[in-house]
């Protein structure tokens, strides 16, 4: 069959598995079974990639997944910017300021923890030298820290709790987590000519053009449809620069996001709303070409996820702990809540693999991958735990610690905006 | 002011990268392609302020960005947009589907019907007999015996006898005009586009049988045959299906009809059936099941509408053929001339049983000027069943689309301005409504 055929063939499939997913009574079945993000999530899609893939179907076989690379870039490059946007100059208050110190701890805590016994255990190993070893066990530490804030307040909002406070650290903690592996990977990065500094500073400055590109160029168009073109152009161009001076994709286009978020004007919030329709069919794609992009793990490989698995946990525990004492705004159960992963650390993984050597590739990905799955599987339920407590809590409106919020000087009296 | 910031930005961008970066090919590609989506998007806006459709300046971008002039897009390229370009078809089919009002075409059928058939027969019998006479004078034909002459005749009058449905409804969509000349011109193109299968059909297996291949016939019969029905009916199943979707499950379901039409035009070219046709079939389902959810996903569609349009434009700007253009120029001209020509007469001759005023009717062939990729896609086809002289005519026929695709839109969209069916523009942002429905047209 003509690979440009074949290509068709396995999008359509995925895209027509991804709605049927939402079928009625599968969504019933899959609330009744208390698992939601399951399907939606990683669980259909990622064996879906392993079916269509060249070992399995043949459908999505290596010269395939490479001709979608523009189509990989665009998904991380419009991930990163929805991450972004989210942090628009409005949220930053002496609230969430505490709230970003804890996710920075929660982040730095988990990240460590993580990356520190992984770099011993792959020099243990003897596979690879050093330097590569520190950059996928800190790679891997930056997946580990990613967390997904949309879980959380999924889980509020059906246990009639309000809620927001678990998911803004996991929000923050992702972005810093980003950002880490932005600076890592482009530190890390082939490009001629440039040193390592240099290339961080590159990431920092496409994501600023792209950012400021993006504002001026909404900012003087109505069209809403124009407005998405326009948008999705200058994604294109800021992910594909990135891509092409072998710099992460995400963390260009995150940076691009929190400039466009606090330029003058709500048309970050705007934006966010308009581009948030293409999350859900990106996410998609890009776990079905995680999927497609796995081999079977060896036993070496096992070992290092179960690892991985166990050292997140602790980490997200441990780091949610640490967050409370030091910040006070947040429970001490906050790493329950950040348990779930998200499709953000996927991209990070199919993103930075390649630039791996060889005996890494396959445990990176394969680690990065089926542990961002089975954690969000796990924190599906401690997610639900959490938020349950959170809504049950007298008096607070389902807040977990409610934080003591300065009120806005426009805000009526007795009411926070 | 801030626009030509933006694109300077870009620019340095672009320039940046290409100075410093050595990744693969298909991520510079990825850059190429967000730069030609904001130049063609912005040109395309711009390209309104002088009466310019949009489609107009994304194919002028794409062949200023193309192999040709400015190589930012290269042939690998444009290859690699296939994906964009099925899923443009096919949503460009799903939209027109959506739009044909069925009970309102049923009442009106008979003028629709005499129109259509008139414009088909005056145009496809005039091209024959021009080629026939003309083909003494043509060096490719010149030497050839007579039967071989009337062979490329009709092929010549078949393929030339196509209109765009593609185009038409882009310039619809970008100007969200309604009314009768819209509304008219649609329907035209549309069920031209199911008569102009047959006829291709009919004709090339005429002139398989002239040129005594004696095998060809039955199966191009038997492969158009499959072709209208097969796609019909797979039409018939995929809009049965989003609608039952919509109803039952009203979850993304403009991911749905993008899934569904991925799948049609992925299923179109393995199985031979017209990706077109079945898009249409869905749409049509669609709307004939429930108007109001046909609105409600036009609206849904609306959204990546634009930015797949604006792709699949400028893809084809970029794979134009500029030297077929200039060296085949003349020849292309007199066909396009003759073309418009018997359009002209052909609508003249029927203006009166159209069931159109004469204001109307009178503007009509401006909206079927335009050719692009059904006209393309027979060329190909052409040049693939006649090995001898097919190849030279795919040339010509390369060189005539071109130059109909970009002057069709412009006199489409002058036309309808002139009709007064563009609605009034609330500025430079004012959005477009949406195509005109297909409804009776006013007598």
């Amino acid at each position: 069959m003509e690979r440009s055929n074949q290509l068709i063939l396995a999008l359509g499939l995925v895209g027509l598995l991804a709605v049927l997913g939402g079928q009625a009574r599968l969504l019933r079945l899959r609330r009744a079974l208390g698992l939601e993000q399951l399907l939606a999530g990683g669980f259909l899609f990622l064996p879906l990639g392993m079916v269509l893939s060249e070992a399995g179907l043949g459908l999505l076989d290596r010269h395939i997944v490479r001709s979608l690379d523009a189509l990989v870039t665009l998904g991380l490059g419009v991930l990163g910017l929805l991450l972004g946007l989210r942090m628009e100059p409005g949220r930053i208050s002496a609230a969430h300021q505490r709230l970003r110190t804890a996710a920075a701890v929660e982040t730095l805590t988990t990240l460590v923890l993580v990356a520190g016994p992984l770099y011993y255990a792959l020099t243990e190993m003897g596979a690879c030298g050093p330097d590569d070893a520190l950059g996928a066990a800190a790679l891997l530490g930056c997946v580990a820290a990613i967390s997904s804030g949309h879980v959380f307040r999924a889980a509020s909002a059906e246990a009639g709790g309000t809620e927001n406070d678990v998911g803004e650290v996991a929000d923050a903690g992702t972005v810093l987590a980003v950002v880490a592996a932005g600076v890592l990977i482009a530190a890390f990065s082939p490009v001629k000519g440039l040193g390592p500094l240099e290339r961080v500073l590159a990431v920092f400055a496409i994501g600023s053009v792209g950012g400021l590109s993006a504002w001026l160029l909404a900012s003087e168009t109505e069209e809403d449809s124009l407005r998405t073109a326009l948008l999705l152009g200058v994604v294109l161009v800021t992910a594909g620069t990135a891509a092409h001076l072998a710099l992460p994709p995400v963390a260009t286009t995150l940076m691009a996001g929190m400039v466009l978020a606090n330029l003058p004007g709500t048309l970050g919030v705007e934006l966010r709303r308009s581009l948030a329709f293409l999350e859900p069919p990106l996410t998609v794609l890009l776990t079905v070409i995680a999927g497609a992009s796995l081999r079977v793990p060896t036993w070496v490989t096992a070992g290092l996820l179960v690892t991985f698995l166990l050292l997140r946990t602790a980490g997200k525990i441990l780091g949610g702990r640490l967050a409370s004492a030091v910040t006070g705004a947040v429970p001490q159960g906050l790493g329950l809540g950040l348990l779930p992963s998200s499709a953000v650390a996927v991209g990070l993984a199919l993103d930075f693999h390649l630039q791996l050597p060889e005996p890494l590739v396959e445990v990176v990905l394969v680690v990065a991958v089926l542990g961002s799955l089975l954690s969000e599987t796990a924190g599906l339920w401690t997610t639900r735990l959490l938020a349950r407590a959170a809504a049950s809590l007298p008096g607070s409106n389902g807040a977990v610690a409610p934080a003591p919020t300065p009120a806005p000087a426009d805000a009526p009296p007795g009411g926070a905006a | 002011m801030r626009r030509t910031v933006a694109l300077v930005l870009t620019v340095s961008l672009v320039v940046f990268a290409r100075a410093v970066g050595s990744g693969a090919p298909t991520r510079f590609a990825t850059m190429a392609l967000g730069f030609l989506l904001i130049v063609a998007s912005l040109a395309g806006e711009a390209g309104e302020h002088v009466g310019l459709p949009r489609l107009t300046l994304h194919l002028l971008v794409g062949l200023l960005a193309g192999p040709d002039v400015l190589s930012l897009v290269t042939p690998e390229m444009t290859k690699q947009l296939q994906l964009v370009n099925g899923l443009a078809v096919a949503l460009i089919g799903f939209g027109a589907g959506m739009e044909l009002d069925i009970p309102a075409l049923a009442r009106t059928w008979r003028p629709l019907a005499r129109h259509c058939g008139t414009l088909l027969g005056v145009v496809f019998l005039g091209l024959l007999a021009l080629s026939l006479a003309a083909s003494p004078f043509i060096p490719l034909t010149a030497s050839m015996p007579w039967r071989e002459r009337a062979a490329v005749a009709l092929v010549v009058a078949a393929v030339m006898s196509t209109f765009s449905p593609a185009v038409v409804m882009a310039v619809l969509s970008e100007t969200g005009a309604r009314g009768p000349l819209a509304s008219r011109v649609l329907a035209l193109v549309v069920v031209g586009d199911l008569g102009v299968v047959v006829l291709f059909t009919l004709a090339t297996t005429g002139a398989h049988l002239l040129a005594g291949d004696a095998a060809h016939p039955l199966a191009a019969s038997a492969h158009v045959l499959w072709e209208l029905v097969g796609s019909v009916a797979v039409g018939l199943g995929a809009g049965a299906a989003v609608y039952l979707y919509r109803r039952l499950v009203d979850r993304q379901s403009a991911l749905m009809v993008a899934a569904v039409c991925l799948v049609l035009a992925e299923v179109g070219s393995r199985l031979g059936l017209s990706a077109l046709i079945s898009c249409i079939t869905a749409g049509l389902v669609v709307r004939a099941a429930s108007p109001d959810m046909a609105s409600a996903m036009h609206h849904l569609l609306e959204r990546v509408r634009l930015p797949v349009l604006v792709i699949f434009f400028a893809a084809a700007g970029a794979s134009f053929h500029l030297d077929a253009l200039v060296a085949l120029w003349p020849a292309a001209l007199g066909v396009a001339l003759a073309r418009a020509g018997l359009i002209l007469a052909a609508n003249r001759v029927s203006a009166g049983a159209s069931g159109l005023t004469p204001e109307v009717a009178r503007r009509v062939p401006a909206g079927l000027i335009s050719q692009a990729g059904v006209t393309l896609g027979l060329a190909v086809i052409v040049g693939r069943e006649f090995p001898g002289w097919g190849a030279s005519l795919q040339v010509l026929f390369v060189a005539v689309i071109s130059a109909h695709e970009l002057v069709g839109p412009v006199l489409f969209r002058r036309a309808l301005t002139a009709s007064g069916e563009l609605p009034p523009r609330e500025g430079w942002d004012a959005p477009a409504a949406g195509p005109a429905p297909v409804t009776a047209a006013a007598p």
